[in-house]
């Protein structure tokens, strides 16, 4: 190894140093040789613009969820069983009481469709938006939910703290886009909603239910984010050729 | 000021291990910022860093009986930290890939440019090896000294410095790839 530049150390033996002008030694000799270098300047140039990821914030909510599940956890335990184990239970305890005629299994059916529709709607009202969006899946997943889990994904669309398990419930509610909590949903958010994002699922949301008017009525409000703007042209233009 | 706000870190919990699990919550006002954004670095989506921000001080109330009153937080909670993590990639592939397509968008900065500086220093840092990402992530943006790192990860804090310095370089190297060749001197602010 040649290990020396013009007589002085190389830049390789100055690894500790420069390492600790980073973090903010004082070191004339290193300095002097920091302003002959362009390689090192380079390498202190991209601890600088690290910084330009600036600081983000968390979930303005989440303290206070951290909160309920803190005080969930260690509230003393009284052995509580959630509503859908509830009905699983009860659903056990029937079938083996000898249910078992055809009517019986036309009722047992639907209490496990029942024991579903908890099930996602136990999940959709989880702190963790992972499990939210557990929730969604499983709504998603349901061949033919009641209005409560229309309802709730609905609710989840207009107020869910994460803009991500918004967007999937947007997606979920799709199947759902004619009945008309979900236009009215929709309808209120196109309006109303900060988010670009949120703005262009109730688009969707309405031209899936052929509600065009409302769509093209939003093109003369001036203050519509140009890339919600562009996607309404896009969208209305794609509708008319289908 | 009051009571809570004027104890220290190692009080607050060394009184949650006695049984005053509500002082987590004050622990978690002071540090959640910081471990939401450790885990955000490290490549996790919004949502799951706030899940695993959670996880670490739910943690911390089981693990309980390993906190040792001589001990410093900080490290105490970057290894739970670390340890979430590397649980959670073991359980499953860790989200970078989906964090860039549907996660929630950073808070807003000031302009399209700084936007892409970001973003580029975003995707360079995805790039890194975990454990160089790792050192970056904690000396450049938790502001820990060399000394810590070295104690978090059990090496000596002059390996450290010469890990981090070789980690940005490799760093540099990631981002004038990414930025199209573009020198990282050029257009340097300052």
């Amino acid at each position: 190894m040649s290990g020396y530049q013009g007589g002085s150390m190389s830049c390789r033996e100055r690894e500790v140093e420069l390492a600790e002008y980073l973090e903010g030694a004082s070191n004339p000799e290193l300095k002097a040789h920091l302003a002959t270098c362009a390689e090192c300047q380079a390498t202190v140039a991209m601890w600088e613009r690290m910084g330009t990821w600036r600081d983000e914030v968390p979930d303005a909510g989440l303290p206070m969820r951290f909160r309920q599940r803190l005080k969930e956890i260690t509230k003393p335990k009284r052995q509580k069983w959630p509503k859908w184990a509830a009905v699983a239970a009860a659903l056990v305890v029937s079938f083996f009481a000898g249910r078992t005629t055809s009517g019986d299994v036309t009722g047992l059916r639907q209490e496990v469709r029942g024991l579903r529709e908890v099930v996602a709607l136990s999940l959709l009202e989880q702190q963790s938006a992972s499990e939210r969006l557990r929730g969604i899946r499983y709504s998603a997943a349901l061949d033919k939910p009641d209005d409560e889990v229309i309802g709730a994904l609905a609710r989840t669309l207009r107020t869910d703290s994460s803009v991500d398990v918004r967007l999937a419930a947007a997606d979920a509610l799709r199947r759902y886009a004619r009945t008309e909590i979900v236009k009215q949903t929709a309808r209120e958010l196109l309006g109303n909603d900060s988010s670009p994002m949120v703005q262009v699922a109730s688009i969707d949301l309405l031209l899936a239910a052929r509600e065009r008017k409302g769509v093209e009525a939003l093109q003369s409000d001036p203050k519509l984010d140009p890339t919600v703007r562009r996607y309404i042209e896009r969208a209305l233009k794609q509708e008319n050729w289908q | 000021m009051n009571l809570e706000t004027a104890r220290t870190d190692e009080e607050l919990m060394t009184a949650v291990q006695r049984g005053d699990s509500q002082k987590l919550g004050v622990l978690f006002d002071r540090h959640h910022a910081a471990l939401f954004r450790y885990f955000l670095r490290l490549g996790g989506s919004r949502n799951l860093s706030e899940d695993l921000t959670q996880e670490v001080f739910f943690r911390m109330l089981r693990a309980g009986e390993t906190w040792r009153a001589d001990a410093r937080f900080a490290n105490w909670m970057y290894r739970i930290a670390r340890n979430s993590f590397i649980d959670h990639n073991r359980k499953q592939k860790w989200e970078t890939e989906m964090a860039a397509d549907y996660d929630v968008p950073a808070p807003k900065s000031a302009g399209y440019e700084e936007e892409q500086e970001r973003d580029l220093v975003r995707r360079a840092l995805a790039e890194l090896p975990p454990d160089k990402r790792e050192l970056l992530v904690l000396s450049r943006y938790e502001g820990m000294k060399y000394e810590q790192i070295g104690e978090l990860l059990g090496v000596e804090a002059g390996t450290i410095k010469v890990r981090v310095f070789r980690a940005l370089q490799q760093l540099r190297g990631v981002y004038e790839r990414l930025s199209g060749g573009q020198h990282v001197l050029s257009g340097t602010r300052g």
